[in-house]
């Protein structure tokens, strides 16, 4: 059952307002990936993503009958998840460690060429690596997009960001990552651009 | 439209919005429009694509046990409806507990207020202004100690009048004194 599917996302809220564990549990599976994603690009350590996820998904559950759908499940969410990422580093109070590169390689795909999957995890390290050296601000909005799948609305809740300053940090975090060329080789086995064709 | 290389500057945020897949399909429709027609702009939309593409290969993994975990923490949670149900029965009893107190506290207030003794009351009043009197020395009542009195009784007044009598009397005296002064 794909839960994405707004109308039965909305039965499924309905069902577990009036306490059907069950129906939250379906909506869970669903968001549990992208906000474990989410957690990890706000606090870079995936220990205390985990329980940072976990506090955000019990809040969620007590206070599911105060959601009124006036936006996305997901973003209310995410909301919801930045309350946690704050309380939790002001419980910390440390630094938060870098990822490290090797903890986060891509799944390969099942039969991939050894030679072609090696070429792409070179490239993929190269580009988290790229990310990671950008500044904060363009560093999370480009992370929660394409790492955490978040829309722009999830991401203005998670940053607690107004909707036009996140559209203009993906701008220009995608424009600093593009000047590093860092696409230009990177599909050239692939597919070429279609300006690049004869 | 713009028949150079370069894109148009006021299509750059927009171009890097359907790279990243974040437009709305009426400014997308609007956009490709756009791009078919001008060279510069369709460039950098190619390599913001595959940029976004590079991106979302480069995504980290997510340990699946951890995304089933998730889901699994919240079989020991307690149901919404019934921490609501606890709350509430929770609000009640602080709601008979503050009543209670506040019964309490009106029937105690009411018995420690009441005059138990008819008779005190003039005795309080007696002293009330002979306390005013020596600690102001005055010669006179006080403006307070007589409101008082009269509105105890009759006889609080007049008992007041006359404990002061005295001073009363003695004014005359100082007047006819102090113009005897005067007096060639």
């Amino acid at each position: 059952m794909d839960v994405s599917d707004t109308s039965l996302e909305g039965e499924l809220i309905r069902r577990a307002q009036v306490g059907e564990q069950r129906a939250f549990q379906q909506i869970v599976q669903q968001h549990s990936e992208p906000l474990l994603r989410c957690a990890l690009t706000l606090c870079r350590d995936r220990q205390l993503a985990e329980d940072i996820a976990q506090e955000t998904l019990l809040e969620a559950w007590r206070s599911i009958g105060r959601f009124d759908g006036r936006c996305r499940f997901s973003t209310w969410l995410y909301g919801i998840l930045r309350h946690r990422f704050l309380k939790a580093t002001q419980r910390v109070a440390r630094k938060f460690a870098e990822l490290p590169v090797e903890d986060a390689a891509p799944i390969a795909a099942p039969n991939a060429d050894p030679l072609r999957e090696s070429q792409r995890a070179e490239d993929a390290a190269r580009i988290r690596q790229a990310v990671a050296a950008l500044p904060d601000e363009h560093r999370l909005v480009i992370e929660l997009r394409f790492f955490a799948d978040a829309t722009l609305d999830d991401i203005a809740a998670a940053l607690d960001i107004p909707l036009g300053t996140v559209k203009s940090r993906l701008h220009n975090g995608l424009e600093k990552l593009r000047h590093q060329k860092l696409a230009v080789n990177l599909f050239s086995t692939d597919r070429e651009s279609p300006t690049r064709q004869p | 439209m713009n028949d150079s290389r370069k894109p148009c500057e006021n299509r750059l945020e927009e171009i890097s919005l359907l790279a990243a897949g974040c437009l709305a399909d009426r400014e997308e429709r609007e956009l490709r429009q756009h791009l078919a027609m001008c060279d510069g702009c369709r460039e950098r939309f190619d390599e913001l694509a595959s940029l976004s593409l590079g991106l979302r290969a480069a995504k980290p993994a997510v340990d699946a046990d951890s995304v089933r975990n998730l889901a699994r923490s919240l079989l020991h949670a307690p149901s919404p409806a019934s921490t609501a149900g606890q709350s509430r029965t929770a609000d009640w009893r602080v709601a008979m507990l503050a009543f209670t107190v506040l019964v309490l506290v009106a029937v105690m207030s009411h018995f420690a207020l009441r005059p138990t003794d008819h008779t005190e009351q003039p005795e309080v009043v007696q002293e009330s202004p002979q306390v005013a009197r020596e600690e102001l020395g005055s010669p006179l009542p006080t403006l307070f100690a007589l409101r008082r009195a009269a509105a105890e009784s009759d006889e609080s007044f007049d008992r007041l009048l006359a404990q002061y009598s005295g001073s009363l009397v003695s004014e005359p005296f100082r007047f006819q004194s102090i113009s005897q002064e005067f007096v060639p």
